[in-house]
């Protein structure tokens, strides 16, 4: 986690008109190595973020924390940008996103986990896009927590897929505190992207996210010892040996 | 159902838990018909494999017979007789389409931390450890099986289960260690450990082609089987100087290739086995490495040491400096079981090998716990114990 090396001018720089066209404007911004900063926060935890009640009206320009982070998807540019653009997907790979709802082609709304019940919700619009290639996008005014984010899907070497390359900047609500406490809690906002970003390569690569979430286990509730049997070490065959066990098996 | 758990180093007990359930649509439920003691399973019993959580469940060679499919799994239906790799892998990433199913990306549910231990994770593994996923093992009645449509391998009816259980792990294992030795006419190939990986590996070099095997070991039983069954040279390493013997054996030259069946918890007799003893009981090193220090130092210039012994952490005094003079090949890791099971599946079925001749024990599952402590103490000149809870 970095301080980010945006300033205001080279964020409004980048500033395009939400119901902007896919033109040449954007294929420039898009070339622009600030353009790589955005949105998206979804993931980043945010457990501090229900403190939101501390966020100061001053932080308009997500700068703050910078993420960047990296991971080789074996689907083709066009298959990632068309599953990520679809933005109801986003909940199946991060964690921390609730819903996000999409009001038009620009706007949408977000709405991710907080501590408890708590829920920390903001609009967002895509101020960048280019088909196939990237998708940025920023929150907008009276954001829970001010956040900006891009996802650039840069096609790999043979057989390596697509490189998907994720830049996230955020405002926590109590500055660079409320990072240091959510690292404390566990949060550590880098390790939560890299963690989303591998549940979305598992989901487009193997069609599920491995898990042993419900699986047996003797920490089970109900779980109880067996109390050991007669012991018995033998060789032979499977029939011989049934036998020699009935003493034990009865034991039981 | 009933289920081996791990409970602690030296502690592992036979418990009544809840069945298992499909929870991913690439899933299956298998009921167990036979499954066994892996010599890995000791380094987890003696404490060697972090992560371990008590309540776990071990076990990572099983087969049996599916009871329940997911709603992906289309290849496999109810009844099917099936042997499941200990590897988990999702058959669809960069690693699995390249045969390297033990590295697949996508299988590991704890990837993260097997990537701060070793940079990057290899596959999900059964019973082996929550850095390798934390998937509930197969010593049970039933189990879960992840990714089924890619791993488990049905079994003709003409087989019996100890003819093919061991496809599952250590016949792959040991195949892969002999065929990583790239072996040519005239080779000399040297083994050391006689455990179950150890007689697979040299039955795998005789049939891959090598003039001469020499196992290497100090329990006589193994030895033995080592001799009767595959024809192997022998070398109990309390009674003679391994170095001496193998180059006297070979001319002067060294083995073309050595195979380290023994892995992280190698004892012996010399300065340097006790000396590690010594560091891994202070924990300034995790794992003891004998058999591979000697295997290089005695391996022929230019020739392979192929590691199937597991390792699971740092190795001390690693003699880089013999490796680099000689310029010796250095070939490892997890088996890539999905990899070798149909071509040994048919050496098997044309009698080429019968994997059952490794088997000493036949226990119930209800045993599990002295069939532990007696594979861990070597008693009763035991190599394999495989367990069925039909028994019980």
């Amino acid at each position: 986690m970095n301080e980010t090396p945006l300033t205001q001018e080279s964020i409004d720089g980048q500033n395009i008109e939400s119901s902007g066209k896919n033109d040449g404007l954007f294929a420039k911004a898009a070339k622009h190595p600030f353009v790589t900063t955005g949105a998206i926060l979804a993931s980043a935890g945010f457990a501090y973020a229900a403190v939101k009640t501390i966020q100061s009206a001053a932080d308009t320009i997500a700068r703050e924390v910078h993420i960047e982070t990296s991971i080789a998807i074996d689907k083709s540019p066009a298959e990632l940008y068309r599953f990520w653009r679809d933005f109801k997907n986003l909940p199946l790979f991060m964690s921390n996103l609730e819903s996000v709802t999409e009001s038009d082609r620009w706007k949408s709304h977000w709405v991710a986990k907080g501590i408890g019940a708590a829920r920390v919700e903001w609009d967002a619009e895509i101020y960048n896009e280019i088909e196939n290639e990237l998708i940025a996008w920023r929150s907008l005014e009276n954001a829970d927590v001010v956040n900006a984010g891009s996802v650039r899907f840069q096609k790999a070497p043979a057989g390596r897929g697509t490189y998907v390359r994720v830049t996230m900047n955020y405002n926590p609500p109590a500055g660079k505190l409320g990072a240091t406490l959510a690292q404390l809690l566990g949060a550590e906002p880098t390790q939560l992207i890299k963690e989303d970003l591998r549940r979305l390569k598992q989901i487009l690569e193997a069609g599920e996210v491995a898990t042993i979430a419900g699986q047996s286990s003797g920490r089970a509730e109900e779980a109880e010892p067996i109390l050991p049997e007669v012991k018995v070490a033998t060789m032979g065959h499977p029939e011989e040996h049934k036998e020699q066990l009935s003493v034990g098996a009865a034991a039981n | 159902m009933k289920a081996v758990c791990w409970n602690g180093k030296h502690d592992v007990q036979v418990m009544r838990v809840p069945d298992p359930s499909i929870i991913n649509p690439r899933d299956a439920i298998i009921k167990i018909t036979t499954t066994a003691i892996c010599g890995s399973d000791l380094h987890l019993y003696d404490g060697y494999i972090p992560t371990m959580e008590k309540g776990d469940i071990l076990g990572h060679e099983f087969m049996g017979e599916v009871v329940e499919v997911g709603s992906s799994v289309k290849n496999l239906k109810k009844g099917d007789r099936v042997v499941v790799p200990f590897t988990i892998a999702c058959g669809k990433c960069f690693f699995c389409k390249r045969d390297l199913w033990s590295a697949c990306d996508n299988s590991n549910s704890n990837a993260a931390t097997a990537e701060v231990l070793y940079g990057f994770s290899g596959s999900g593994l059964f019973g082996y450890s929550h850095m390798m996923g934390g998937y509930a093992g197969g010593q049970a009645e039933y189990v879960r099986v992840p990714f089924a449509d890619v791993g488990p391998l049905p079994i003709p009816d003409e087989l019996s289960d100890e003819q093919v259980l061991f496809l599952s792990d250590i016949f792959p294992t040991g195949y892969m260690a002999a065929e990583n030795c790239n072996i040519q006419p005239g080779d000399t190939v040297a083994v050391w450990g006689c455990g179950p990986v150890g007689q697979f590996a040299i039955k795998s070099a005789f049939l891959l082609g090598a003039e001469r095997v020499v196992a290497i070991d100090d329990v006589p039983g193994r030895l033995r089987v080592a001799a009767e069954e595959s024809h192997a040279e022998t070398l109990n390493f309390n009674d003679q100087d391994i170095y001496e013997k193998l180059t006297e054996m070979t001319g002067g030259m060294g083995p073309d290739s050595c195979i380290d069946a023994v892995g992280l918890e190698a004892h012996g007799t010399t300065i340097d086995a006790i000396y590690d003893r010594a560091k891994t009981a202070l924990y300034l090193a995790t794992d003891r490495s004998h058999a591979l220090r000697q295997a290089i130092h005695v391996c022929r210039k230019g020739g392979t040491v192929s590691v199937p012994g597991v390792y699971g952490g740092f190795l001390d005094k690693f003699p880089f400096g013999a490796a680099f003079s000689k310029g010796l090949t250095f070939k490892m890791g997890q088996t890539n079981v999905h990899k070798y099971l149909r071509p040994l599946l048919k050496i098997i079925q044309d009698g080429k090998i019968d994997p059952s001749f490794v088997i000493t024990h036949r226990l119930s599952l209800n045993e599990a716990a002295s069939g532990y402590s007696t594979f861990k103490q070597e008693k009763d000149d035991c190599i394999k114990i495989v367990m069925k809870p039909e028994l019980n």
